[in-house]
């Protein structure tokens, strides 16, 4: 009877044990873990950074300092294709009065006139042809620019 | 040959009674006009297109964003105008051959209305 119970006792005590061993073993990270671990952490960053940057398109400043990373990539831009569009289209315009100014000098406005202001004119958006294009209309409307015959038209 | 005549003159009577309906209507014949003191040029297109000399024109020129309109009368009188005004770019493109125009300019050529008309008014371009 002794035995029997000795026996029961010892069983349950190495189970007791295997499964204390078990429990240890789930809580100590192996290599497999601390890469799932790892992968979690790092789609926390991200999801970090997509909204820090969501928030810095619509303009909201994060905590985090996001605008001041938005500014840098803006002038960035301003650099790489504003300043040469605004340069290209201060010059048309620039050309554009050039003409006008040598005609009303001549008091002429001639074909050749017509073609080279439709040449510097037309990259220009509507309303800096239009100005230039009111000049030569005031002009011809009071008569101090002749249209030549060759012109036929303004 | 009585038979003849009768059918000719019933032909020809057709064809000038359907040639009157054709052209019935009011119409307006409007050379290119000029009002400088009320800084305005206007026409019937197609009546000014037709007209016998070489020295008046109308019409409106478009580069899509942008136009000008211009006016010759009889008396060679050149006036025109400038404009990027959204409407008037729309009344500008709906132009016809068929079309009456007007157009006011300022002081610093720009174009202050156009108005185009089109409908039956006008004699149609042959």
């Amino acid at each position: 009877m002794n035995r029997i119970a000795f026996v029961v006792i010892a069983c349950l005590g190495v189970m007791t044990t295997f499964l204390f061993y078990l429990r240890i073993a789930e809580r100590v990270p192996t290599a497999g873990n601390s890469g799932e671990a790892e992968i979690i952490a790092r789609l926390d960053r991200i999801e970090k950074s997509i909204a820090q940057l969501a928030a810095t398109r619509v303009g909201a400043p994060s905590a985090t300092g996001s605008a001041t990373l938005a500014a840098p990539a803006a002038s960035v831009l301003a650099d790489l294709d504003g300043e040469p569009v605004a340069a290209a289209r201060a010059s048309a315009i620039r050309d554009g009065n050039d003409i006008v100014d040598r005609a009303l000098g001549v008091g002429q406005w001639t074909a050749d006139d017509v073609s080279a202001l439709a040449q510097s004119t037309e990259r220009l958006d509507g309303e800096a042809a239009a100005a230039i294009h009111a000049r030569v209309a005031a002009a011809i409307n009071s008569d101090r620019l002749k249209v030549a015959p060759s012109a036929v038209r303004p | 040959m009585k038979r003849k005549t009768t059918a000719f003159a019933i032909g020809a009577a057709l064809a000038l009674g359907i040639g009157a309906v054709a052209y019935a209507g009011t119409h307006t014949m409007f050379q290119v006009t000029i009002n400088d003191p009320g800084m305005f040029a206007n026409g019937d297109v197609s009546f000014v297109h037709e007209t016998p000399d070489v020295i008046q024109y109308l019409y409106c020129e478009s580069q899509g964003t942008n136009a000008f309109c211009a006016a010759r009368n009889l008396a060679g009188v050149l006036r025109t105008c400038s404009t990027a005004n959204p409407a008037h770019l729309a009344a500008i493109h709906s132009i016809g051959t068929d079309s009456y125009l007007l157009f006011r300019w300022n002081a610093v050529g720009q174009c202050t209305a156009v108005t185009v008309r089109n409908g039956s008014l006008t004699v149609p371009k042959v």
